[in-house]
């Protein structure tokens, strides 16, 4: 009788969504336009990582600067920065019209003046339109600096007589005797020998290693474009979930709530249970419809797909039921629309669907992953990217299945209220 | 049947109903006449399980709509006074969802929606869209949804209001045919005509409270075997009350600065001397309206108000 009465309800509903086309049709393109633009903005699948593009006027030019610019392009760095020498006036023009991440400024004297340990100032000019870009060329460059303070206290002397002797006019250079270039680099050799026990290997060394596995060999090298991907489902879910949850509203302003109540078989709960459900199956359709586009263009394998619909589904109910906790709750339908939006927007832009969270401030997207849309992306996207087994996706399951049951009953209880009031 | 014993509704301070007490038979038509903000929407929210009462007791086929509402509520057909219809799903799949909502299903269900769609006329429009419908094809519609698990009580909350006329006469035939079918209907209205012609038993309702209740003939009779005199023109009303109450078998309904209503034994032998009393009292008639006894004269009787105020 129960399954009866459910199936009748989820039946109206999904030919009510049914009769509205357009609707559905707008609610799965806004998500995927939005994803679509900035996964082409960043480079699509194959885009490369995001390099920061660094303008540097060395003025100095000395062995000092040459190593200061020489570092900033090699090791961990090089991988992301694009270190270019430009004369300083071209340098202002290029960052004024947002050209590059950062403008260094590097000015004369200041190797002299770091081996003479005097007072010297870089001057980093940031390009205020980006936020991430120049906050790593500024951390790479404190980094530099620090070697390069480290190293002056190491062999800062012999650098010092290097310098003067080659700053020196030829006649000296061609005086400069053999037994002082053989002392010289004696004493240097002894002095990175007392503290390369420290260095060589570093004395606390972090060791981190996958397994190799099948699945390893087999998973998606993400692009920026692939990280963004969950998001876009993310997106998409919380704005169909959105517009379903409105419908608690329709259907009040319709009066057929208020007949339900008065006379029929049907209680709140039985009501809204078979309303979330005719959500979930409408939310259900959606994400399968994303993930086909988006494992097409992603060319992801289509091992992980069922896995990914699955917990994307029952993640898009939960987010209908917090959505209908809100609608329940609202004093009007003007009130419930300004309350969800309210609360969409900002959960969005923390929780990576607007900003993938490798995009993001490390503190925000720390906030981020712990909002419910965040931490069912970050699913999401193990899933996606074969980092997830069937434990953790049995536990996630679990998680929503909880979340959900407890969001489910607060409902049920406002239901009867909101339907008679 | 239905059984309303002492059913009082509080909101606050406003008493929505106080103290209303009647019974409506199987097969019967009763009505609940009054204006509107009398309490009748009230009364049938507290039938249905909406409105919990604050005392009294209210009771469905037996099942006391507190004590066992979802019995209660299985027996009942509402119509609300507003459309409660699902306008994009069509006719048939409205039926079929509110036939649903009360457990049918199956062939049942479809010959209980092929057999509503008879009566309430919209069998060739059955597939279309309801959004699609004229105003009076979605009452019916709206009415259709109160009948397909053929209840056994009918509760209609004015479910005339802005239909027009032809879509009325079809309603309230609808209405008949469930009464003659053994179904207890309760109705609510403001509309005197409706009432008088519909009802078997009736209970006028003002301020949350029955001013009197009985057939159309037991209701007739409080007002007597008197015409209804309506005078337009300017009075004075406390000088005309007074003088015209010394005339034998005249009594005054109502009175105001620019009209008269008066009940007269044997109306058309004492308008002479109704004339000269008022020209005498120093008022100006401008019109005369006689008319037999009806439930709006009785309406002003007992409450000093017209029903539509």
């Amino acid at each position: 009788m129960i399954w009866s009465l459910l199936t009748g309800v989820v039946r109206k509903d999904l030919l009510r969504a049914w009769s509205d086309p357009a609707g559905l049709l707008i609610t799965l393109c806004i998500p995927l336009a939005i994803g679509g633009l900035m996964t082409m903005a960043t480079g699509g699948s194959d885009g490369p990582t995001p390099k920061a593009r660094l303008l540097v006027v060395d003025e100095d030019d000395s062995i000092v600067s040459q190593f200061l610019v020489g570092a900033l392009g090699r090791g961990e760095g090089g991988g992301v920065i694009d270190a270019e020498l430009v004369e300083p006036a071209v340098g202002r023009s290029r960052i004024d019209a947002g050209e590059a991440s950062a403008l260094l400024l590097i000015p004369a004297g200041f190797g002299r003046a770091l081996l003479d340990e005097t007072p010297s100032e870089l001057q980093l000019l940031t390009n205020p339109a980006q936020r991430i870009l120049p906050g790593i060329l500024q951390e790479t460059l404190e980094m530099g600096v620090d070697a390069a303070f480290y190293l002056q206290r190491v062999v800062g002397p012999q650098l010092r007589t290097l310098r003067d002797a080659i700053s020196s006019d030829d006649a000296q250079v061609a005086a400069f005797p053999e037994a002082e270039v053989a002392r010289l680099s004696i004493e240097m050799r002894r002095a990175i020998q007392r503290v390369e026990s420290y260095l060589f290997p570093p004395a606390i060394e972090l060791s981190v290693e996958a397994a190799p596995t099948a699945a390893n060999e087999a998973a998606p090298k993400p692009s920026y474009g692939l990280l963004f991907f969950p998001g876009v489902v993310l997106m998409a879910l919380f704005f169909a979930a959105q517009n379903q949850s409105e419908d608690l509203w329709r259907e009040r302003r319709l009066g057929t709530l208020r007949r339900a109540m008065s006379a029929s078989a049907l209680s709140a709960r039985s009501l809204l249970f078979g309303k979330v459900l005719a959500g979930v199956v409408v939310l259900g359709g959606l994400v399968a419809v994303v993930l086909a586009l988006g494992a097409a263009y992603h060319r992801l394998p289509l091992a992980v797909l069922p896995a990914a619909w699955l917990w994307a589904t029952v993640a898009g109910g939960v987010l209908l039921l917090l959505m209908m906790l809100v609608q329940l709750h609202a004093s009007s339908q003007r009130g419930a629309a300004i309350l969800s939006s309210a609360l969409v927007f900002p959960l969005l832009m923390v929780g990576g669907s607007f900003f993938a969270f490798e995009a993001m401030p490390s503190w925000m997207a720390s906030i981020g992953r712990y909002t419910p849309n965040g931490w069912a992306l970050e699913r999401l996207k193990d899933i996606l990217l074969q980092r997830s087994d069937a434990a953790a996706l049995a536990v996630a399951l679990g998680v929503a299945g909880l979340v959900g049951g407890v969001l489910l009953l607060v409902c049920a209880r406002a239901m009867r209220r909101f339907a008679t009031r | 049947m239905i059984d309303v014993e002492g059913l009082t509704k509080q909101f606050g301070d406003v008493y929505a109903a106080r103290g209303l007490s009647f019974r409506a038979q199987p097969g019967e038509v009763f009505g609940l006449l009054g204006p509107n903000g009398a309490g009748k929407s009230t009364t049938i929210g507290c039938i249905c399980g909406l409105l919990s009462p604050t005392s009294g007791r209210v009771a469905v086929l037996g099942h006391d709509v507190r004590t066992e509402g979802v019995a209660s509520r299985r027996e009942l057909g509402v119509v609300p006074q507003e459309l409660a219809i699902y306008e994009d799903l069509s006719a048939t799949e409205n039926l079929r969802y509110w036939g649903g909502a009360f457990g049918l299903r199956g062939a049942d269900l479809q010959r209980r929606v092929a057999e509503v769609l008879e009566q309430i006329g919209l069998l060739d429009r059955a597939r279309e869209p309801a959004k699609q419908f004229s105003g009076g094809m979605k009452r019916r519609l709206n009415f259709g949804c109160a009948l397909v698990h053929a209840p056994r009580v009918l509760l209609l909350d004015e479910p005339t209001v802005g239909v027009d006329p032809q879509s009325r006469v079809r309603l309230l035939d609808l209405v008949r045919e469930q009464a003659k079918a053994g179904v207890t209907v309760l109705y609510t209205t403001h509309y005197m005509e409706e009432a008088e012609s519909l009802c078997d038993r009736l209970a006028i309702v003002d301020h949350g409270e029955i001013v009197a209740q009985g057939t159309l003939a037991e209701l007739r009779g409080l007002i007597g075997e008197r015409d209804v005199l309506r005078l337009v023109g300017v009075f004075e009303p406390d000088r005309v009350q007074r003088d015209l109450s010394q005339i034998d078998g005249v009594e005054v309904v109502q009175a105001d600065a620019t009209a008269l209503r008066l009940a007269v034994v044997g109306a058309s032998a004492k308008l002479p001397a109704l004339f000269a009393a008022l020209a005498a009292a120093g008022a100006t008639v401008r019109e005369t309206t006689m008319t037999q006894p009806n439930l709006e004269s009785l309406f002003i009787k007992l409450t000093g108000k017209e029903l539509r105020e």
